[in-house]
């Protein structure tokens, strides 16, 4: 590709305080509009990769490129304009519980500052777009963990970010599911937003044959396009 | 920071204090007993060094004749007065006309005269004053010497007795003002801590969308702020109504010269408002440095 990459990682290493190592010196360039799957066994690093791009945890050595940007050099400001970009789907979803599903995607835009009308104008879109705008009432508790992912997703997404990160988002739900939620991620993808997607889940990095990465031990040990999620003939 | 971010950051204030109502009253509460203190130390500071102006400004000197002193013996001491150096006019009162004012005082026709019968405590009395302030000092050390003067009273006496008091207030309450706005300040940041670990959730999903800082803490700030308000103005009504009922008092004593003064009241609530504000503001924000890292 000829394009600049969106997400560069040159050497980058990251070791916990307590000298677990999450990455041994990473490089890759991921372009924009790709679709990437984060394979590998547990405790490979795949959380880490994602917790770095968006800044929860920084590197220990090495560098790393967000648009051009050193991100362990950013200023407060600056960093809000990368998370800004940046959309994260966590695998435990981080809802408000105390907050209907409707709340929780106009929170995302209520704490930016954005004005009522444009909030009260987006939220029924985005809802409609992860297929919940008829539970928008609903409190978390009241909904299934598909439901809550889509939700995640929704809340995600609501500010248009270049970059969606999402944490294992079918680890908790049944595979019929899994596959719909997955159609809302190649929904998303196909508009040009960046999607990186740390998964166990076999099934669906098979059927969609993109990008594969195969952490090792906080390694990359494989990189394919259009690859499948274990290395075999 | 515009208007409109302001009243975002109110509501959501108000809305923590609906979240933690006792919380959220004890603070007030707290703050509004401290400020009162504070007010009330400030109201008397300022009343009594108005009195002890009031005080110092009177020119007068009293001289009192031995009460056995006859009226003839009584105008030999007040020849001897006349020559002391500085002094002005110097105004006569008897014996009887000590006794007939004193009863008058009384209410006329009281028990007293019955009881004292023929008897006539008063003694004669010599009121000076002098061609200027700094005389009387003199002429109380002169008066005090000559033979049958049995006291002088001297209204800088009094106020320098009562000013070395107030002095003594003044320092004891500075310390206690310091202690009072310490609690204040720590109550305040006690409730932000509560405040920030119940919505430590919703602070994890604005740094994830990149909220700003100010966004962020601003409504912690508005809630502080308000808290040490709402104390603030609690204890500026309990002060002013306080004040009224003295000051309504104070006006009948004659002696103390206190009157209500909208300008002196409208000042230390003022004071207090602010010092309320700033309270809430410092505590908040010990708060936010301590417990937000973002
Ligand atoms: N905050 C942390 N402190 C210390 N060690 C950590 C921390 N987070 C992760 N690790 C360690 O870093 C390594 C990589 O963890 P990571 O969470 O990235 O794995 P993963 O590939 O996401 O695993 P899983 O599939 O189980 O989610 C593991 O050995 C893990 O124990
Ligand atoms: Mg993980």
């Amino acid at each position: 590709m000829n394009q600049p990459a969106i997400v560069r990682l040159e050497n980058v290493t990251k070791v916990y305080g307590n000298k677990t190592i999450g990455l041994d010196h990473v490089s890759t360039n991921i372009h924009k509009g790709e679709f990437v799957f984060l394979v590998g066994a547990s405790g490979a690093g795949k959380s880490t990769f994602l917790k770095l791009l968006f800044r929860e945890e920084k590197p220990t050595s090495g560098k790393l490129y967000v648009g051009n940007k050193n991100i362990s050099l950013l200023k407060t400001k600056e960093l809000n304009i990368l998370r800004k970009n940046i959309g994260v789907v966590f695998q435990d979803f981080r809802l408000l519980e105390d907050r209907t599903a409707y709340e929780n995607i106009a929170y995302a835009m209520e704490v930016l500052g954005y004005a009522k009308k444009d909030i009260m104008d987006r939220v029924p879109k985005i809802l409609k777009k992860v297929g919940m705008q008829h539970r928008q009432e609903h409190y978390p508790q009241q909904l299934s963990g598909g439901e809550q992912q889509r939700i995640a997703i929704g809340r995600a997404i609501i500010n248009s970010p270049k970059i969606l990160l999402a944490d294992e988002p079918s680890g908790n739900v049944d595979p019929s599911t899994a596959v719909e939620i997955m159609d809302i991620f190649k929904e998303i993808n196909s508009v040009g937003t960046t999607i990186i997607m740390a998964t166990h889940d076999r099934f669906i990095v098979d059927q969609l044959a993109k990008r594969v990465i195969e952490l090792k031990k906080g390694q990359i040990t494989r990189d394919q396009e259009g690859g499948r999620y274990t290395y075999e003939s | 920071m515009n208007l409109k971010q302001i009243g975002y950051f109110l509501k959501q204030a108000l809305k923590n204090m609906a979240r933690n109502k006792v919380m959220s009253f004890s603070t007030i509460l707290t703050v509004a007993i401290s400020l009162l203190i504070v007010g009330s130390f400030v109201v008397f500071i300022v009343n009594a060094g108005m009195f002890i102006e009031n005080q110092s400004d009177k020119t007068q000197l009293s001289v009192f004749v031995d009460t056995t002193y006859t009226q003839e013996q009584a105008k030999a001491v007040e020849t001897k007065l006349t020559e002391i150096d500085g002094v002005d006019t110097l105004l006569y009162k008897s014996k009887d006309e000590a006794l007939k004012e004193m009863i008058d005082k009384q209410g006329g026709e009281s028990g007293l005269q019955a009881i004292l019968g023929e008897e006539n405590p008063m003694p004669h009395t010599f009121i000076i004053t002098g061609t200027d302030n700094t005389k009387l000092e003199g002429i109380s050390t002169v008066a005090k010497t000559i033979e049958g003067v049995y006291k002088v009273d001297y209204a800088k006496d009094l106020a320098d007795r009562l000013t070395s008091i107030v002095n003594a207030v003044r320092v004891g309450g500075m310390v206690a003002v310091g202690i009072l706005f310490l609690i204040a300040v720590f109550l305040i940041s006690t409730t932000i801590k509560l405040a920030l670990y119940a919505k430590r959730k919703e602070i994890q999903v604005m740094k994830y969308v990149g909220s700003s800082n100010s966004f962020i803490r601003g409504p912690f700030l508005a809630s502080g702020m308000l808290l040490g308000f709402l104390g603030a103005f609690l204890s500026s009504v309990i002060l002013f109504v306080t004040y009224k009922f003295l000051m309504d008092w104070a006006k009948n004593v004659e002696f103390l010269n206190l009157s209500f003064q909208s300008s002196q009241i409208a000042m230390i609530i003022a004071g207090l408002l602010l010092s309320g504000i700033l309270v809430g503001a410092v505590g908040s924000f010990i708060s936010l440095r301590k417990y937000l890292e973002v």
